[in-house]
């Protein structure tokens, strides 16, 4: 697996807040993610959501470039320039690709042919977000994602 | 005549679209391989585990600690447990402390054959934290 570009936006959610994402394709590799005890990073896989712009007002204050929410905080302004947030949350990453698969099947379901609307959301060739909506439950290692798809 | 025109215009995008989708749902199946590679036991304590294991292998993880940039190899026993088990969005758990790994590794072909239960009981965080191991018969 391969590194995702840096820099990494690490999104840190408000547990039982959700919160939606305009999601216009998604990535999955590695980061290298900072933390504290013991001091150094690890290495994860990450599933970095490309976001449609303009990026809702706020989201950048959930977004930290390292482990301290206070001196790795990102700008607005990058965050507009590279519109896009990272999760190391294996259990999202599992969910994700689910979501996108069923969608995918869905979409074979539709008769006579699929529907437009719904192909341009899913297909990463695509400019067309798809909106999703996400709960954090819990913290650290026990932390997990209610996943939705917003139907428009 | 126009609608015809846009109807054919529709359904290249659609077959173009579904190309592209079943290239991604190829993507998600090897991406979805890939991620499920570690699942560290690693809780704050208070911690407590209980499972069963159905095998194991011994391999090792490479981990990236700030004095050691380049990276540190060290043991890992990765214990593939039954679905109804509880874990972490994966059907094992990899034990990367060499205290348990120890203890552990001489019972397992015991815990394997018998379907005993594993429960692991943390006291104390950090390299100081110990753990408890007891075995329960089925």
């Amino acid at each position: 697996m391969d590194y995702l570009e840096a820099p990494f936006h690490f999104f840190h959610p408000q547990p039982e807040l959700p919160f939606e994402l305009a999601v216009v394709r998604y990535e999955v590799g590695l980061s290298q993610r900072p933390i504290v005890d013991p001091p150094g990073f690890v290495i994860k896989p990450t599933i970095r959501f490309h976001l449609a712009k303009p990026i809702p007002t706020g989201l950048f204050l959930a977004v930290k470039t390292g482990y301290s929410a206070e001196t790795d905080r990102i700008s607005p302004d990058e965050l507009d320039a590279r519109p896009y947030l990272d999760f190391t949350n294996s259990p999202l990453i599992q969910r994700i690709l689910t979501v996108y698969d069923d969608l995918i099947a869905r979409s074979r379901r539709q008769v006579p042919f699929p529907s437009l609307e719904l192909l341009e959301k899913i297909s990463p060739g695509s400019e067309a977000p798809l909106t999703l909506r996400l709960t954090r439950h819990g913290l650290r290692i026990d932390t997990r994602y209610d996943v939705e798809v917003v139907e428009s | 005549m126009v609608a015809a025109q846009a109807l054919q215009e529709a359904l290249a995008r659609i077959a173009q679209l579904e190309a592209r989708n079943e290239q991604l749902e190829w993507e998600n199946g090897a991406l979805r391989e890939a991620t499920q590679s570690t699942q560290t036991m690693k809780r704050r304590s208070p911690a407590f585990w209980r499972f069963h294991v159905l095998r194991w292998e011994l391999g090792e993880q490479t981990f990236y600690p700030k004095d050691h940039p380049e990276g540190k190899t060290g043991p890992n026993l990765r214990v593939y447990i039954p679905l109804d088990d509880a874990s972490e969005g994966a059907p094992y758990w990899d034990i990367t402390r060499k205290r348990i790994i120890d203890r552990l590794l001489p019972l397992l072909p015991m815990i394997v054959a018998t379907k005993a239960t594993v429960e692991i009981t943390q006291v104390g965080d950090g390299p100081a934290s110990d753990q408890v191991i007891t075995i329960r018969p089925p």
